[in-house]
């Protein structure tokens, strides 16, 4: 029989890996910036939207799907059937609109801040509980929503206060297109788009080296290059020219359209190109692109156009859309040292427990004046001083003697109160 | 914009310490206190405003990943069984070893219904190595002395590194497939890779550059 000590206690006093509190300043902030990101979406438009946290599997079962099965946090409901955690935004986005949104009602513009769940390996410092903040474009095809997508997430970024972001834009079509017409079976052109992904430079070399009578030597000269095609406008120059002006690649043209209204409307100092970001080629369907700044190694903010994705839920809707990662851009400004902190009470009431309704009604008086005021929770007017000098207050007022304290030269002075 | 942060880079420590610190002698870069680091943990090359950190191999890929270190120089092994994503810029051609199957030399793969126990201290590598065969196999996870395994019955094969083969052959081992090759490699931070484009292209190119010219 267990004798009390840990066994008896079992885990009451903890929280699970990858979880955590958030508490007063880091929430007050984790709050403004969900809030200013929200102020920003629906300035432009955005509805926002709240989904459950409890999804069924089968939303988030199918091909392609952009969360591996492992990473899902997966529950049973009273009848057996699998449920999971919210594991991304955008796939219930995506069940919603074709499911609950009336066909004359697109195009749509939805946005959301929720949390999102996955499941890490263990002690890996990541969060398995997080929240996402973006929008959904549903219902528009090409540059219109890209750009809206693009711009919505550049003016979110600059609204928080982040310095020094940068959001990279490739296209998952140019891969696509670039090897349409080479001679290689699908699995090696998998090891091909990986050397790509994850630039690695001297394998690629080799790669197309093994396969050169199977690769058009343009082509061929593109895909050797592709790791290192990133910065700015530049490279689509250099694209053009090793692809001896091969017109039939549109989405280099697309990355260029997007890439010029960004430069018009001054914006160019946070775009760069990377054409070798090739990920996840059977979930996106065009531009995707993604946030990262100086401060954390992690990007800061995802999209990309899915415009198959809504299929699996039975319509045929073309949508991109961005998501970023509050928690993430937290930590970026807690390092650039822009986060605020709340103001703290200007006023503090005390008043004895017979006189709470002067109390009360003197609070709210000074409240509707927009001072940030709190009532005293202590029956002594020294434990309410001490409390005052504790939170920093600098003025306190006893009601029921109907005298006020200010803090002058760092002590108390006190003076007669008029309500 | 002009960076003031170092670029830090983090070295994997013994084995490919030595090369890494050749190959950054080579492209100009202070390795002074690299090699006389004493008991120090970060070693800096204050005039090109680089630092390094010594730590272990799956180290190197934590404090990439997550960005504390811009640039990491670590075993393709290493790489292999976190099975975690990186920009694997140069291959270092150094360190090379390679992956095997190895097991005493009356070991056949493919004799009988038994499932075949394997011991490594490469889980993932070994799973990804037997579905590709479409092989059933249990793997136990070892930590070290790998070649044990095998001759005291514990499994029946073992997948591990071999670098030149004496360690099997003093134990009576032979190699039954060789899985794949083995090298240093330099990963480069995701989002470091895109906030310092120019430091670290330079970098890449003057390393590869060495690496060439070394053959």
């Amino acid at each position: 029989m267990p004798k009390g000590g840990v066994e008896m206690e079992g885990l009451n006093k903890y929280i699970p890996e990858g979880t955590r509190d958030i508490l007063f300043n880091e929430c007050y902030s984790k709050i403004e910036i969900e809030n200013l990101l929200r102020d920003v979406y629906k300035t432009y438009g955005y509805h926002e939207i709240i989904s459950p946290t409890l999804e069924f599997y089968d939303v988030f079962n199918m091909n392609n799907q952009p969360i591996s099965q492992e990473k899902m946090y997966k529950l049973f409901d009273n009848r057996g059937r699998i449920l999971v955690l919210r594991a991304d935004m955008t796939t219930p986005i995506a069940r919603i609109a074709a499911t609950k949104i009336k066909k004359e009602m697109f195009p749509m513009k939805l946005c959301y801040s929720q949390n999102i769940f996955r499941v890490n390996e263990i002690l890996n410092g990541k969060l398995s509980e997080f929240t996402q903040s973006g929008v959904e474009i549903l219902g528009v095809e090409g540059i219109r929503g890209d750009v809206e997508a693009i711009y919505t997430g550049i003016e979110a970024l600059k609204k928080i206060g982040l310095k020094d972001f940068k959001i990279e834009i490739g296209d998952s079509i140019f891969f696509k297109e670039l090897t349409e017409n080479i001679n290689l079976d699908e699995s090696k052109k998998e090891t091909l788009r990986l050397l790509i992904q994850n630039k690695n430079i001297s394998a690629l070399k080799e790669f197309l080296e093994n396969n050169k009578e199977n690769i058009d030597k343009n082509i061929s000269l593109v895909l050797e290059r592709l790791p290192e095609l990133f910065g700015g406008k530049e490279v689509i120059t250099e694209t053009r020219e090793l692809l001896n002006n091969l017109d039939n690649i549109t989405s280099l043209r697309c990355i260029e359209n997007v890439y010029e209204v960004m430069e018009k409307l001054g914006l160019s100092k946070y775009i760069a190109i990377d054409l070798g970001m090739v990920q996840n080629l059977n979930y996106y369907s065009g531009l995707i692109f993604r946030g990262y700044c100086m401060e954390v190694g992690d990007s800061i903010l995802s999209g990309g156009r899915y415009d198959r994705l809504i299929e699996n839920f039975g319509e045929n809707l073309p949508a991109t859309g961005f998501a970023i990662n509050v928690d993430i851009v937290l930590e970026a400004l807690r390092v650039q040292g822009k986060l605020k902190s709340d103001k703290g009470v200007q006023k503090v009431v005390f008043c004895k427990a017979e006189d709470l309704d002067k109390g009360y009604a003197l609070l709210k008086a000074i409240k509707s004046s927009g001072i940030k005021t709190e009532m005293a929770l202590f029956d002594s007017e020294k434990e309410a001083l001490d409390y005052c000098g504790k939170i920093k207050c600098e003025c306190l007022i006893n009601i029921t003697d109907n005298i006020e304290y200010k803090i002058i030269n760092n002590e108390w002075i006190k003076s007669q109160y008029k309500f | 914009m002009e960076c003031v942060k170092p670029l830090r880079i983090a070295l994997t420590k013994g084995r490919l310490e030595k090369f890494s610190i050749e190959i950054f002698e080579k492209i100009g870069i202070d390795t002074e206190e690299l090699k006389n680091k004493g008991r120090r943990l970060v070693l800096s090359d204050k005039k090109n405003n680089i630092q390094f950190v010594l730590v272990k191999a799956v180290d190197v890929l934590t404090y990439v990943e997550h960005g504390a270190a811009d640039i990491g120089i670590v075993g393709k092994d290493t790489l292999m069984e976190e099975g975690i994503d990186f920009y694997e810029v140069v291959d270092l051609k150094v360190g090379k070893c390679k992956f095997a199957l190895a097991s005493i030399p009356s070991f056949n793969l493919n004799e009988g219904y038994n499932r075949k126990k394997i011991a490594s201290k490469y889980p993932r590598v070994t799973r990804e190595y037997f579905r590709k065969l479409g092989i059933d196999v249990e793997i136990i996870k070892i930590e070290g002395s790998v070649e044990l395994a095998p001759i005291l019955g514990l499994s029946d094969a073992i997948v591990d590194i071999v670098e030149t083969g004496t360690t099997l052959k003093e134990n009576g081992l032979v190699i039954f497939d060789e899985i794949c090759d083995i090298s240093a490699r330099m990963i480069v931070n995701r989002a470091s890779m895109k906030m310092r484009v120019d430091e670290i292209k330079k970098l890449i190119n003057d390393v590869q550059e060495v690496v060439n010219t070394r053959g």
